[in-house]
């Protein structure tokens, strides 16, 4: 995906502020805080004062604004032959500040899953509804690999306004670069105007890219591992991987790029209630039992060969697109420590 | 000897004379601060086993339904999960071999790495201290400030079953207030908030389940769809059914090693609803669930003067 850029230039840091002031104040704006000490979450946010810009990543990625946890997809009143039907809330429209680069690219990498030939009506709707300001980086975090997957970490074009921080900490403004139409809106809007950047904006972004991206120290090289589908498919790896995976569904409940969903009923007891489509796990047992009681993944290693073989082979099969970007929030998480650029450099190294 | 050392030595003693056929310890993890459960069946296995402040799995969550027999490295935590095991017939006496370990407290890697917020590249215990080092930076902590909540009032820190002792028994730690003792003290509508906006957060991920020992039933009342009884809504409500279902089903039976938190990767206080049932169990019944072997479970007794003052309302 090339990056269209409209126009570029320089603000500080103080008029990210006025950028964020509009939608704060009507109650559009999502952003990063940190609700916990250990815990960062895009949430709606009306004070601009409560975002955190100190954080490396969130807890759980922006996709829930895309595609929600639990999402009503249809609801009915009364009980009987002819219930009347009741049409979930109409989503609205959001400004999404701070999304990283990972989490852009999770945005092309389940786009043909929910937009392809079958568009999906939800994602479709909140995609268009949904103003994404980028935030680049300026630390690799402990688990982050995205340089792996050849992601810059400080430009991304999903975003509708990419920001590159100039100096760390952010104290030395933003790059913004004007990406939609949407984000040339955001900014008219909010009167902030761009100064010129000193250098080309291109070349200034490419330097702070390189700068950063030599600050990496969780280097794989994931070249080639998409063939381990073909050739270590039924290798013993992964019952000995999946002796200590305790089967939870943190790591795709955290993924970014993981989009498995399950559609649910909640009825109350006078027959109304509404229909739900929740974010489901395939590394739950239950996800691939069928009726008769057979289960095509009937252990933990092939749940988990599953997890992994799609991120790093199915979807790229499928769509020709990496299925990880590299984010680390499954690395992080695992209780057990399971890590997917380990498993990368155990199966290159298993087919060399 | 370390206890790394101590730890290999008797592990690799037990494979070599085919006492077992598997010793489930701690391997190196695959980046500072993390260890990784490790399976090893040979003698060369046995030599990759260690021992350190990462160490904080509750590797008995791999014990029930095990059909070999199995050496398991524990904590004193980790031991009562072993000890409540075999009271529930979970696993059998003979089948396992106890290596104990005592333990002098697990590192709280997201504490250090809400900390640092960088890249860490070295991480290393130093007497009381935790030094963390990344790209031309290093940090020191003090080690007791940063371990879990769970470990700064354990009780229990030395095995209260063992076969084998790798290391020499700690002074128990003088505890101090428990988190639930401290909260327990706040007024009613204080907790009901604070709890319903921790169960906001739960991603009903079910790692704290599935990271608890004792929580191995085949079929697990939240996965039921004949009846179904809780949505995937994850609403706070929702939320709290779930866990107030799950620790119900632990009452008497929780050994708080505080495997479920430790999991939780939304830093849910997990440790607050089952510390404040924990407590319930030890002042009705006296008991804590895991301490003794020979003493049954609380609920796996009955006895005329059971208190039933909650069922009575008096
Ligand atoms: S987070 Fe780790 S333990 Fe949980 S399902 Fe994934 S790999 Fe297994
Ligand atoms: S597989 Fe793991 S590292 Fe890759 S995108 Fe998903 S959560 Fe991030
Ligand atoms: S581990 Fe935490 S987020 Fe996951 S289900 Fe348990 S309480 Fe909820």
């Amino acid at each position: 995906m090339s990056v269209t850029t409209l126009t570029a230039g320089v603000m500080s840091r103080e008029d990210l502020a006025r950028l964020l002031a509009g939608p704060a104040s009507e109650g559009q704006l999502t952003a990063p805080v940190r609700v916990a000490p250990e815990v960062v979450l895009f949430v709606p946010v009306r004070d601009p004062d409560a975002i955190t810009l100190d954080y490396v990543n969130s807890t759980v990625p922006p996709k829930e604004y895309l595609f929600p946890r639990a999402e009503k997809i249809l609801g009915w009143r009364g009980s009987g032959p002819q219930p009347e039907l009741v049409l979930p809330p109409e989503p609205q429209p959001l400004v999404l500040f701070g999304v990283r680069p990972c989490d852009l690219r999770a945005i092309t990498v389940l786009e043909p899953v929910f937009g392809g030939p079958y568009p999906d009506l939800y994602w479709r709707r909140r995609r268009e509804l949904t103003t994404i300001v980028g935030l680049g980086c300026t630390e690799p975090g402990p688990y982050c690999f995205c340089v792996a997957w050849g992601i810059s970490p400080v430009a991304a074009p999903e975003a509708d306004l990419m920001l590159t921080p100039l100096e760390p900490p952010a104290a030395g403004g933003y790059l913004v670069a004007v990406q939609s139409a949407k984000g040339e809106e955001l900014l008219r809007r909010s009167g902030v105007g761009l100064e010129a950047a000193g250098t080309e904006p291109g070349v200034l972004r490419e330097r702070r890219a390189a700068e950063l991206t030599a600050r990496f120290r969780r280097l794989i090289d994931p070249t080639g591992v998409e063939r381990a589908a073909e050739r270590l498919f039924e290798h013993p790896y992964w019952r000995e991987l999946a002796r200590r995976c305790l089967g939870c569904g943190i790591c795709t409940f955290l993924c970014p790029t993981c989009h498995c969903f399950n559609v649910i009923d909640r009825t109350a007891p006078d027959g109304s209630g509404g229909r739900y489509r929740c974010w489901d796990s395939c590394l739950f047992e239950r996800f691939t039992l069928q009726a008769s009681g057979h289960n095509p993944r009937p252990t933990r290693a092939e749940r988990l060969r599953n997890r992994l073989l799609h991120k790093l082979s199915y979807h790229r099969t499928r769509y020709g697109l990496e299925g990880c970007t590299g984010c680390g929030r499954c690395v992080a998480a695992c209780p057990v420590n399971i890590d997917i650029a380990e498993v990368v450099a155990d199966l290159k190294g298993l087919m060399t | 000897m370390g206890t790394t050392e101590k730890i290999r030595e008797i592990a690799a003693g037990l494979l070599r004379d085919g006492k077992v056929d598997v010793v489930i310890g701690y391997g190196p993890g695959t980046l500072p601060l993390r260890s990784t459960p490790l399976f090893a069946r040979t003698v060369e296995e046995a030599e990759r086993l260690i021992w350190d402040a990462t160490c904080g799995n509750n590797l008995a969550v791999y014990l029930p339904g095990r059909k070999d027999r199995v050496g398991i490295v524990v904590k004193g935590c980790d031991s009562r999960a072993v000890v409540q095991l075999i009271h529930e017939n979970q696993i059998a006496r003979e089948q396992v071999f106890v290596i104990g370990v005592p333990c002098a407290g697990i590192i709280d890697r997201r504490q250090v790495e809400a900390a640092v917020e960088r890249e860490i590249r070295a991480a290393r215990e130093e007497g009381a201290e935790l030094v963390v080092e990344g790209d031309g930076w290093s940090r020191r902590f003090n080690r007791e400030e940063v371990l879990y909540g769970a470990c700064r009032t354990c009780r229990h820190n030395n095995p209260v079953l063992y076969d084998a002792l790798a290391g020499e028994p700690l002074p128990p730690r003088d505890g101090g207030p428990t988190l639930v003792e401290i909260w327990e003290k706040k007024p009613a509508g204080e907790r009901r908030d604070f709890i319903l906006s921790e169960m906001a957060r739960c991603i009903r991920c079910y790692a704290c389940r599935n990271a608890c020992p004792m929580c191995y039933c085949t079929e697990c009342f939240v996965d039921s769809s004949t009846p179904r009884w809780l949505g995937r809504a994850t609403d706070a409500g929702e939320n709290l059914f779930f866990q107030i279902g799950r620790v119900l089903h632990l009452a008497g039976r929780c050994v708080a090693c505080g495997a479920c938190s430790r999991a939780c990767p939304m830093d849910i206080k997990l440790g607050l609803l089952l510390g404040k049932m924990n407590k319930d169990v030890l002042e009705l019944f006296g008991h804590e669930a895991g301490l003794n072997p020979e003493e049954p479970p609380a609920l796996n007794a009955f006895r005329p003067d059971d208190p039933e003052t909650f069922l009575l309302g008096k």
